[in-house]
């Protein structure tokens, strides 16, 4: 290759890195759907690498828990994170931009997507937005938004009420943001 | 939506201040058992420590300011009041209170919750004119026991002309709720209420090993139990005098009064490495008077700036890049330089809001 005579003797071209770059791998949604995604990309994920270490990859890797909305949203993620030339600061503000319009139902989708694929930053990004959006909310909206029932008697939920009362002054309505 | 798996849920839940969390132990008996669980408490203080978040200043004046740390706005904290001039340490969300040699009383201020410590020994006040008695006291975590614990040391005032080394330290631990004795504290007491920095599980002091001796720097290993001896800072082979050592962003600070009115700050990079010792910066009293009450409290959330306590008159930000000062306001809080006076007239004391409980687990067992 033309390209790895241009660097200097000694310093390390990893010609595999090389090869992940234009190496593309195919990632299969839940209900079918299929995404091209180069291999550096993919690897982002510690899961997907791990899959493709061990060579189970034959082409096509089936992801059963994501679906296909989801896995496009993080393969858009891992593409940026990927991209020669991005800068920290450029990806902080991908980040940000990334997760501020998802709603609290997308934000679930990704974190555990992000948790099953195991991608470290994005888990931290989605997680952190999450706790965000919670900390002015009522105990209904968190029960509503997380899909859990509370198993508290009306009294019991009283007493813990009264222990911290103060805990429930400026809490914001439910309406959802 | 599927279930959210426990780790992500108590990861989430780490992040979020103290305040929705005590609501949230409402959401279902799950969330109120992982919320309660010392797991969570754990990490909510490293996320709390790692992002520099969650911080509090408990001003300790006429009356009790607490204080947001990054906005400087009073937080709430009920319907408790204390008498002024009690707060003797912090450590992990809760603050050690001393009012009277038996009415020690430990307080978490973001959960509100507080409980009053089993009466610690007082043979010592039997023996001794109560008059000629000084008490030091300090609170801190001993991670090799998971364990929060008190130190108190008694002894006889230096003030008094007294060279007397005797003296007794016990500690209080919470699991057990008991007070136990010691190793005596081995040198000679300095005036004062507070032990000082509270770093890497230990205990800090500036302290003298006999009237004639210079001022070392005195360590208690909590979990040891132990006592050691912290390098000091040192110019071109001179000690310099330290008037206190204090805890600043995860390592130890001693305070240099300088000439005049001049009082540096040394900050020890790597702890109990004495070539780390490096001086942080220098800062200028408004008054001809020499500066020795300049305590160090916290860097800013970018780092760029220290909030210092300036004789317990004015806390004010110094600027580390152009050297700057400027006044913190607290509202309600009178602050300014005025007229040194010869003791602090209040004291600040940086505590994390957390989860920690100041109830032991053998809260019913006294003794």
């Amino acid at each position: 290759m033309a390209r790895k005579n241009r660097n200097p003797v000694g310093k390390n071209v990893d010609p595999e890195a090389q090869k992940k770059k234009t190496r593309t791998l195919t990632l299969k949604s839940s209900d079918g759907q299929e995404f091209s995604i180069s291999e550096s990309a993919a690897v982002l994920s510690i899961a997907i690498e791990n899959m493709v270490e061990d060579d189970c990859a034959g082409g096509v890797i089936p992801l059963p828990l994501v679906d296909g909305g989801t896995l496009a949203r993080v393969i858009t993620y891992l593409n940026k994170h990927a991209e020669d030339g991005a800068s920290d600061e450029e990806k902080r503000k991908f980040d940000e931009e990334f997760v501020s319009g998802m709603e609290m139902g997308v934000l679930f989708d990704v974190v555990l997507a992000a948790n099953y694929l195991d991608i470290r930053g994005l888990l931290r990004e989605v997680r952190r937005r999450i706790a965000d959006r919670m900390k002015n909310k009522s105990v209904e909206w968190v029960r509503k938004t997380f899909h859990i029932e509370s198993d508290f008697t009306p009294e019991e939920e009283e007493q813990m009420k009264k222990e911290f009362a103060w805990a429930w002054e400026g809490v914001d309505s439910d309406v959802d943001d | 939506m599927s279930n959210m798996p426990p780790e992500i849920i108590i990861d989430i839940l780490s992040r979020l201040p103290v305040k929705p969390l005590l609501r949230f132990r409402c959401v279902s008996k799950q969330w109120r058992s992982l919320i309660d669980g010392n797991d969570l408490i754990k990490l909510h203080l490293q996320h709390s420590s790692r992002t520099n978040s969650n911080r509090t200043l408990v001003v300790d004046s006429i009356k009790l300011f607490y204080v947001d740390l990054d906005s400087f706005e009073l937080l709430d904290i009920g319907n408790t009041r204390f008498k002024p001039q009690s707060v003797a340490g912090s450590c992990d969300g809760l603050v050690l209170l001393v009012f009277k040699y038996d009415n020690i009383v430990l307080w978490n201020p973001s959960t509100r919750k507080l409980s009053k410590l089993p009466t610690p020994p007082l043979e010592y006040f039997r023996s001794h004119s109560v008059d000629h008695v000084q008490e030091r006291y300090g609170l801190g975590y001993d991670s090799k026991h998971d364990d929060y614990k008190v130190v108190r040391v008694v002894g006889d005032s230096v003030l008094l002309g007294s060279i007397s080394l005797s003296s007794e330290t016990h500690i209080y631990s919470l699991k057990s709720n008991s007070w136990k004795k010691v190793q005596a504290f081995p040198c000679m007491l300095s005036y004062g209420k507070r032990w000082g920095a509270y770093l890497n599980g230990a205990l800090h002091t500036v302290a003298y090993h006999d009237v004639n001796s210079s001022q070392s720097i005195v360590a208690f290993d909590l979990g040891k139990e132990e006592y050691y001896e912290v390098p000091k800072p040192e110019r071109s082979g001179l000690n310099l005098g330290l008037s206190s050592v204090e805890a600043l962003g995860g390592c130890l600070a001693a305070v240099v009064p300088g000439e005049r009115n001049s009082c540096q700050i040394w900050v020890m990079k790597e702890y109990r490495a004495k070539g780390s010792w490096n001086r942080l910066l220098c800062f200028h009293s408004p008054f001809i008077e020499p500066c020795i009450h300049l305590c160090p409290l916290a860097y800013s959330k970018s780092g760029e700036k220290v909030l210092l306590n300036y004789a317990g008159m004015c806390l004010n930000w110094y600027n580390l890049r152009n050297k700057t000062v400027e006044i913190a306001c607290v509202n309600g809080l009178s602050a300014s330089f005025d007229a040194t006076p010869l003791d602090p007239l209040f004291h600040a004391e940086v505590c994390v809001q957390s989860l920690v409980s100041p109830h032991s687990p053998h809260g019913s067992r006294i003794g």
